[in-house]
């Protein structure tokens, strides 16, 4: 990956890395400026960008080859949700038995609505199995929804997209449920919107994003079982 | 404290590198990331306060801004827009329904299966998502 990163220009990078910073930081503070909800760091940035790419003719490819190293290190900074976690693993035994069956229920609903829903209104097999894996986060989900007979490319936009709508939403909608505890926000965030989900938990508190980090691997070994257990029911049936 | 962001980012792009190892040779089924994020918390979890200090510190700040670092793939989504032209609301309703729904059922599952014990900690306030600059 590193590799990779280098062979894109340094000028190319040094301006593709700049503009997603200043993007970044002027969405941010737009959000803290208006308090608007849709004002959300990520979806702000992601539509500005979209949107200048589409207007400069600038392909996809060559922006993210130019940003090769911001994405490098989204896995080093997951590997630092682990420092808040060792707190969460003191507490293990009350921990995990509700996190497992929780995030369980989460993965397992969001697969089989996903693909019925999907198939209910009227959409293809391939689309409807990409829907089911996306619970599942993007690099799991992927190969989980090509094993199903589903689509690579959709299923990494459906398992993002669901992370900027939990990263958007989430925060208001456990705001109705009453839901303050950490653990509880760090669990719904961490199954329905993975990676982007729990960056968002973390944003807010920092157990919260560790939780969410369990939660996302707990979510990815869920969807990988009931994903083909659906579409062996829907063959049966 | 450059010293202690270079250690700290050396450590955490190690264990990432030994997550993707383990998930590319010894096929563990889960990303090197979540590998890697397990393998700091159980170091993490041997430390005492002291030593973990600057790690703790470092890793505070990336995690706070996780989110930055999806922006690059996150913005893949606007452009492959195309990719469902005839179904698009279709797919929209359905992942705006199927992800809260699931966002739901995970919170009030937790808040049952929590509810029995006494709540550990004091809540975390929602409103606090706009937080301060570092």
């Amino acid at each position: 990956m590193i590799a990779e990163a280098v062979s894109a220009s340094v000028l190319q990078q040094s301006v593709g890395i700049s503009i997603t910073v200043v993007v970044y930081l002027v969405a941010r503070f737009c959000q803290r400026a208006s308090g608007w909800i849709f004002a959300h760091p990520v979806l702000v940035s992601v539509v500005v960008l979209g949107l200048g790419l589409h207007w400069t003719h600038i392909s996809y490819a060559h922006y993210f080859a130019s940003t090769r190293l911001v994405h490098y290190f989204l896995g080093p900074a997951t590997v630092a949700l682990g420092f808040p976690l060792a707190a969460t693993l003191r507490r293990a035994n009350r921990v995990l038995p509700p996190l497992v069956i929780s995030v369980g229920l989460g993965a397992v609903f969001s697969a089989c609505a996903g693909w019925l829903m999907m198939r209910a209104l009227g959409v293809g097999d391939v689309l409807a199995t990409a829907m089911a894996a996306k619970s599942a986060t993007t690099p799991i989900a992927i190969r989980i929804a090509q094993e199903a007979g589903g689509d690579g490319p959709s299923t990494a936009v459906f398992a993002i997209a669901a992370g900027i709508l939990v990263a958007v939403a989430g925060p208001p909608v456990l705001r109705l449920l009453r839901a303050s505890d950490r653990l509880v926000m760090g669990a719904a965030f961490g199954t329905a919107g993975s990676g982007i989900g729990a960056a968002e938990a973390a944003s807010i508190d920092q157990m919260a994003g560790a939780v969410a980090g369990l939660a996302i691997g707990l979510a990815g070994l869920f969807t990988a079982f009931v994903v083909p257990a659906v579409m062996w029911l829907a063959k049966v049936l | 404290m450059l010293l202690k962001i270079v250690i700290s980012v050396t450590l955490l792009v190690v264990l990432n590198w030994i997550g993707d190892w383990l998930h590319l040779r010894l096929h563990v089924p889960l990303p090197g990331p979540l590998i890697g994020m397990l393998l700091l918390g159980v170091l993490a979890h041997w430390w005492n306060d002291q030593s973990a200090g600057g790690v703790g510190e470092v890793s505070a700040f990336l995690a706070r801004h996780l989110s930055f670092f999806f922006v690059p793939v996150a913005v893949g989504v606007v452009t492959s827009a195309a990719l469902f032209s005839g179904h698009w609301m279709v797919i929209l309703g359905t992942l705006v329904v199927t992800t809260l729904l699931a966002c739901v059922i995970v919170a009030w599952s937790m808040q049952r299966l929590l509810g029995s014990q006494p709540p550990s900690e004091e809540p975390v306030d929602l409103r606090l998502n706009v937080e301060e600059m570092p």
